[in-house]
């Protein structure tokens, strides 16, 4: 018996060893990424004169800003939205300013600044429903490379692609990421607050701006550069001077005469004494993550966040006193959500909760903020914020719409409006 | 339905068979020709290519409960661990009804066929670098013998194929990389092996 069992047994190993080839497994993989191709635009479509068009549904909305009665809001790389906001409750809308490439905008005296991929274009705003181009400032903001033939490289379309591929092949194409090294990095989208800048003739634009005007210059950051503008001759700017800051720069925020510039890792404060040459006084340390600040008095308001492009697992907000502003010190870490743009007028803060909607506080006394909820207006998803003091409106972009409250009681915030986004 | 349901449906059967034809004797030629379950385990190895077309030996052992309800035909359902590679991409447990002829029903000794089919699932590791793994379909066929050795006993070895299905996704590392749910690659694969089967039953 024992050999009748073994010897067929061992046989059998051994003869499906030996015949193992004749079995081979079948693979089939797919390789599921996301391309990036490059969009060019020749200078010639680039450096078009630009005139309003009629009105049209905001899609992709990125950085607000508030100008008077006036509100802009801008189509994420298409232009500027134009609405006549003297009444919060009924927002009308005027036109469309087609502006290709467009993320920033900043306004005073009549004068808006906005970039157009690599330029700086200035339109007159005397009649806010039909502003008129006055000049265009070329070459001024980086761009990602130039072709003689195609013109700018300005972005990457992505796109979504399955490839099958051989399941020997140990990785499939190269991509490129958005958010990576070489696609065009800009939080416009994702962020904002209440920035004030001195001068009743001067607009505000959110804590997650990368605009922002001092007494006759403006001021820009990119992705490494501070940039100084000059208005001497208020229509026609001219760059004055590019300060080299460092990575990862995302916002500028002014208060008094100081910059304070969000980074990934860090919130730089300039002094602009020397408005054509600011000078670094501090630099203020943090984990890397998304980091729009704005300032109030001794205080410092930064939100941190996590997510890919922010390559951080942080979501706090940090409170630093700026007494001596040669040494900001962190006073107290408070753990958020997932908090993008926020605000502050007199010590009542805004944050923008992502998809737990908007939060405001009472920051009157920085140790006891989370115990001091006033409000929190849930079921919608927020990104940006800009409280106006004298109106007692704040603004909101979300992702529905953008919204208009009023908090003359900031305890119970009633909406006004709602500007309604056309989703793709 | 998906697939995954239908086997288990389709084990479940099998297995239920025999429940209803409980006590109802249809020979006398022997001890395995009687109505009884018989409680089988098996031990295995496999062998076979990979698509990178190397050898690969694994092992398993698969317990199965059958019960016969004809002279020639048992049937049952069965489940078990299957190591065909030792990687967690080849790694399954499955759950599977089990058909097994026997030709000639005269015999004490006699030579068997079994066909069994079902689904498998498989498990990462904790700390593993694919996105997910997944099992699949399960089809074995052999060809066996078995040998009566006690009047409850019996020891029974078979030679066949099994196919095993499985899916896995794994990011596409690269060093600039940040969004990895935008770059991974999904394989779908059928694994052919030889499989030799030892086992016994009671």
């Amino acid at each position: 018996m024992k050999k009748f069992l073994w010897f067929p047994m061992i046989s059998l190993v051994f003869l499906s060893i030996a015949v193992s080839g004749c079995l081979k497994d079948e693979c089939e993989a797919e390789h599921f990424y996301v391309k990036y191709d490059p969009v060019f635009i020749l200078p010639a479509n680039l450096r078009t004169t630009i005139q309003i068009e009629p009105v049209k549904q905001i899609e992709q909305p990125g950085k607000i800003y508030v100008y008077g009665q006036y509100l802009f809001v801008n189509e994420y790389e298409e232009g500027i939205h134009v609405f006549d906001n003297e009444n919060p409750s009924n927002p009308v809308a005027l036109g469309f300013l087609p502006i290709p490439g467009n993320i920033d905008m900043a306004v005073r005296n009549n004068l808006l600044y906005a970039d157009s991929y690599v330029d700086l274009v200035t339109f007159r705003l005397d009649n806010p429903a039909k502003p008129e181009m006055v000049s265009r400032l070329e070459n001024v903001f980086p761009h990602m490379g130039f072709d003689a033939n195609r013109g700018f490289l300005v972005k990457y379309e992505p796109s979504e692609v399955v490839e099958r591929i051989s399941c020997s092949q140990a990785t499939g194409d190269q991509v490129w990421l958005e958010g990576g090294l070489w696609v065009r990095k800009d939080v416009a989208v994702l962020s904002g607050s209440g920035n004030s800048v001195p001068g009743n003739t001067t607009g505000i634009g959110g804590s997650t701006a990368r605009f922002t005007l001092g007494r006759e210059h403006l001021y820009t950051v990119s992705e490494t550069d501070l940039k100084v503008f000059d208005l001497k001759v208020p229509e026609k700017p001219n760059l004055a001077n590019t300060v080299h800051i460092g990575w990862g720069i995302e916002t500028i925020y002014p208060y008094d005469d100081k910059l304070f510039i969000g980074s990934r890792n860090g919130m730089f404060i300039y002094d602009t004494k020397d408005p054509l040459n600011p000078r670094q006084l501090a630099n203020f340390a943090h984990a890397n993550a998304c980091d729009p600040v704005v300032v109030e008095g001794n205080y410092a308001y930064i939100t941190l966040r996590d997510g890919t492009k922010c390559e951080s697992f942080t979501n706090q907000l940090e409170v630093v006193d700026v007494t001596n502003i040669l040494k900001p010190n962190l006073l107290k870490t408070y753990p958020m959500h997932h908090p993008i743009g926020l605000s502050i007028v007199n010590g009542i803060l805004f944050i923008c909760e992502d998809d737990e909607g908007l939060k405001v506080f009472d920051a009157s006394d920085w140790d006891k903020i989370d115990q001091r909820l006033l409000d929190h207006e849930k079921g919608l998803t927020t990104f940006d914020v800009i409280a106006l003091e004298k109106e007692k409106v704040a603004i909101v972009t979300g992702k529905e719409g953008i919204y208009q409250y009023d908090f003359t009681n900031p305890k119970d915030l009633k909406l006004l409006s709602k500007i309604k986004i056309e989703t793709k | 339905m998906k697939p995954r349901v239908l086997c288990l449906l389709f084990g479940a059967i099998l297995a239920a068979i025999p429940i209803f034809l409980t006590g109802q004797d249809f020979s006398e030629e022997g001890q395995r020709l009687e109505r009884k379950w018989v409680h089988g385990m098996h031990f295995l190895s496999t062998a076979g290519q990979t698509s990178f077309e190397d050898t690969e030996i694994g092992f398993g052992m698969e317990y199965v409960a059958s019960r016969q309800i004809l002279p020639y035909l048992s049937v049952g359902a069965g489940a078990g661990l299957n190591m065909i590679g030792l990687v967690e991409t080849r790694r399954f447990a499955p759950v599977f009804g089990e058909l097994r002829l026997f030709p000639f029903t005269q015999a004490r000794h006699q030579p068997f066929l079994v066909v069994d089919g079902g689904y498998a699932w498989a498990w990462k590791d904790a700390n593993s670098i694919y996105r997910s793994v997944k099992g699949g379909m399960r089809l074995h066929a052999a060809l066996g013998m078995q040998w009566q050795i006690r009047r409850r006993g019996v020891l029974f070895t078979d030679f066949g194929y099994i196919r095993q299905g499985s899916q896995t996704q794994r990011n596409n590392f690269w060093w600039w990389t940040q969004n990895l749910d935008e770059n991974y690659i999904e394989e779908t694969s059928r694994i052919n092996r030889w499989v030799l089967r030892l086992g016994f039953g009671f």
